[in-house]
């Protein structure tokens, strides 16, 4: 039987039990008045803080039966009770050439690192670490930017700490080595892949050295940034420098727009190349496919250059596999030849299980500048993370 | 061409090797860096927020299993594996938290962000991505003011008993929808289920931490600091004078007593928030008290039962209001009252014993 709330407020207690009550009050009362001659009492307190959160293992039913060899907390290599994200990548890529008839394999090992410095107010900080040595063969299929081609070389794709600095993320300060704010790789990261953008092809390089602002602003994603010029290491020849930024909204379910410029002295071989682009990039989703789009114009010196990509892509309701076509355009104007360098490429991604990526694709050039012939390159790629 | 293909081979068997040394059952496929923050969602779901805080946990094997004795249905491995719970602030104060789950949809995966409360009711939710067009619908006002509030045995009333259907209690909503629709909202429950199953799971002992920074942060409007007080009954003599005031019992289970001392900036004591479960001629109450520690005076008691009027009666009381009660709750409160004074006042001693 439950009491009401009217049993319990008029629910009278004895006379009796009243005048002991009033009676064990009084004493208590008075011992009360005695308990400060007593020592004083040590209160153990703990104090509780949004900042502690997350530091100490969970208590909960799940943790507690880890106790069998597949324990999420002997394998996964970050530590129980810290906000760190902590994987070792391996990945090994093979390159044909059919029409030169040349191979290349390109391999891959690091670790990729997220860990978010959280305080009583929040989070503060976010670090990405993305370190990896990497092993390229000598050969003219992949390309070859360094001298350590044909031997282990250590190198950062992602290498940043992005610092909160006002509340609702309206502004962050980021440093260190990062992406170019630029085009469809802003919301879509294709770092260890066989699927590419035009960041390479129309910039130059895809990540750089520097500093960026970003948060949101009244619903737009923005980021800002001023970089080194030099592409995945910081080189101080020829002083280079980049200004890039990226305005995206998504005005809707599906859709993503961004607009996005860039200006600089992009270091070359030799010299550096006076280079601005003007962008504009769209993402829209239909059913099981999706529609990406990102043109840029401007110049590189006093050529202009004009630059497209166009991809149809179709995933599995899973999104184990993913299925992609891309058309590429990148056009140049030089005095001697208006040919742009046009093709396409066919993918598809494969996660094979929790560990496993299969990727393959193939490049097929359509057309080239003059001089240049049209290749045809395979790719294959394993990618295991543990 | 030859030295690249035997490098391809022997790579691909350090790869292979590797899989038969590492049985981890949880992996991302998807690089770190791709991981996107649902920043604007969390600000949209709670309004009031001016920042969050993140706790990564591993969702793992054993989490999956425990979904599976809760529900009919459980976790795809590819969902395993460390995931983050987004703690709304206002301030220091946590609103509420934020956990994005994917379930596989018509046209692929249906991310939704789910705002839920420190208790694990429904907030709100916002589809973060999905291909699906009636998410619009789902959205509507409609349908998800109906969400609103919703506790996990509210929730799963609203799909059959497999789980992969609606249920009639649902039915109402989905008047005149077409069958993708209901086929998105089938879809849109068992996310809500999952998340609020597996937040129970993995970030319980968080949760229980949160709950307790709110009640001690929004008791005082100056208060900044909380801390827990591992065993309230400790006081010298203080069992004694219990014995001796209120007999064996009040009703107030006092293994059970949670006691949060409240500080505001400046370190100095405002004050004490105190979660007692109380029972008494059947009645049953989990009792929050809010003793000022200025005048010591009760400036809040709340309860989760329908003895809540008579315990918020003792409102404005001091510890001599009670010299004569008259009521088990009257008693009860002359127990929280005698036990949270000697708390108070052996914060006091201890502070007096440090001062220079």
């Amino acid at each position: 039987m439950t009491a009401s709330p009217t049993t319990i407020k008029t629910k009278p207690l004895s006379a009796w039990r009243a005048r002991a009550t009033c009676l064990a009050l009084a004493t208590a009362l008075g011992l009360m008045a005695h308990a400060d001659a007593q020592p004083p009492t040590t209160l153990q307190t703990t104090p509780l803080s949004i900042g502690q959160l997350g530091e100490t293992q969970a208590e909960n039913p799940a943790d507690e039966r880890e106790t069998d060899a597949t324990s999420i907390h002997q394998t996964n290599l970050a530590p129980s009770g810290s906000n760190l994200r902590l994987t070792l990548d391996l990945a090994t890529r093979f390159t044909w050439d059919d029409t030169r008839d040349e191979a290349a394999n390109t391999s891959f090992v690091g670790v990729d690192l997220l860990h978010v410095f959280s305080g009583s107010s929040g989070d503060r900080a976010t670090l990405t670490v993305q370190g990896f040595f990497t092993h390229a063969d000598a050969s003219s299929v992949v390309p070859q930017p360094r001298e350590e081609a044909g031997e282990w070389f250590l190198e950062y794709r992602i290498l940043n700490l992005n610092i909160n600095l006002l509340d609702q993320s309206r502004l962050n300060l980021r440093l260190g080595h990062f992406e170019l704010p630029f085009g469809l790789e802003q919301n879509i990261n294709t770092n260890g892949t066989l699927r590419q953008f035009s960041h390479v092809a129309n910039l130059g390089f895809k990540t750089d050295w520097g500093a960026s602002l970003n948060g949101i602003l009244h619903g737009v994603d923005y980021e800002v940034g001023l970089t080194r010029g030099s592409g995945n290491e910081w080189l101080n020849r020829e002083r280079p420098w980049i200004v890039s930024g990226r305005l995206g909204v998504k005005p809707k379910a599906g859709l993503s727009v961004g607009v996005a410029g860039f200006s600089g002295e992009v270091l070359d071989i030799n010299t550096t190349v006076r280079r601005e682009r003007l962008g504009l990039d769209v993402e829209q989703e239909l059913g099981p496919l999706t529609l990406l789009g990102e043109v840029s114009l401007g110049h590189d010196e006093d050529r202009e250059v004009f630059n497209t990509l166009a991809e149809v892509n179709w995933r599995t309701r899973h999104e184990d596999l993913l299925v992609y076509l891309q058309h590429r355009f990148f056009d140049i104007d030089t005095p001697n030849q208006d040919d742009p360098a046009t093709g396409f490429a066919f993918g598809a991604r494969w996660i094979a299980s929790t560990h496993w990526a299969l990727s393959a694709a193939v490049e097929q050039d359509t057309d080239q500048p003059a001089g240049s012939a049209r290749g045809r390159r395979w790719m294959m790629q394993a990618r295991y993370r543990f | 061409m030859k030295h690249a293909r035997t490098t391809f081979v022997m790579t691909a068997a350090l790869l292979g090797s590797l899989t038969t040394l590492a049985p981890a059952p949880e992996a991302d496929a998807q690089a770190f860096c791709a991981l996107r923050d649902p920043t604007r969602q969390v600000y949209d779901l709670f309004p009031e927020a001016t920042s969050y805080r993140s706790i990564v946990r591993s969702v793992d094997d054993n989490s999956r299993n425990l979904t599976a004795q809760e529900l009919p249905f459980t976790l795809h491995f590819n969902e395993l594996g460390r995931h983050t719970l987004y703690v709304a602030l206002r301030g220091d104060i946590p609103l509420g938290v934020v956990h994005v789950r994917s379930e596989a949809g018509r046209w692929g995966l249906v991310e939704i962000a789910w705002a839920l409360s420190l208790d694990l009711d429904v907030v709100a939710f916002r589809f973060q991505r999905c291909r699906d067009s009636g998410h619009k619908t789902i959205e509507s006002s409609a349908i998800a003011s109906a969400f609103k509030g919703l506790d996990f045995q509210s929730l799963r009333a609203m799909l059959n008993e497999d789980g992969d259907e609606l249920s009639a209690a649902a039915q109402p909503l989905m008047a005149e929808q077409p069958t993708d629709v209901h086929q998105l909202m089938t879809t849109t429950l068992r996310s809500a289920l999952k998340t609020v199953v597996v937040t129970k799971l993995v970030w319980s002992s968080d949760l229980a931490q949160l709950r307790l920074i709110e009640a001690g942060l929004t008791a005082f409007p100056s208060a900044a600091n909380v801390e827990l007080i591992h065993d309230p009954y400790a006081s010298h003599g203080l069992n004694a004078v219990l014995h001796g005031q209120v007999g064996t019992s009040s009703g107030i289970d006092r293994s059970n007593v949670v006691a949060l001392l409240v500080r505001d900036e400046h370190g100095s004591v405002l004050g004490m928030k105190c979660q007692t479960p109380w029972s008494a001629g059947g009645a049953r109450a989990n009792v929050w008290w809010t003793l000022d520690a200025t005048d010591r005076t009760l400036t809040a008691v709340t309860a989760d039962t329908d003895a809540a009027e008579a315990f918020g009666a003792l409102r404005g009381h001091h510890i001599a209001d009670f010299e004569r009660c008259s009521t088990a709750v009257e008693l009860a409160g002359k127990e929280f009252m005698v036990m949270a004074n000697a708390c108070l006042d052996a914060v006091i001693q201890q502070a007096a014993s440090v001062e220079p």
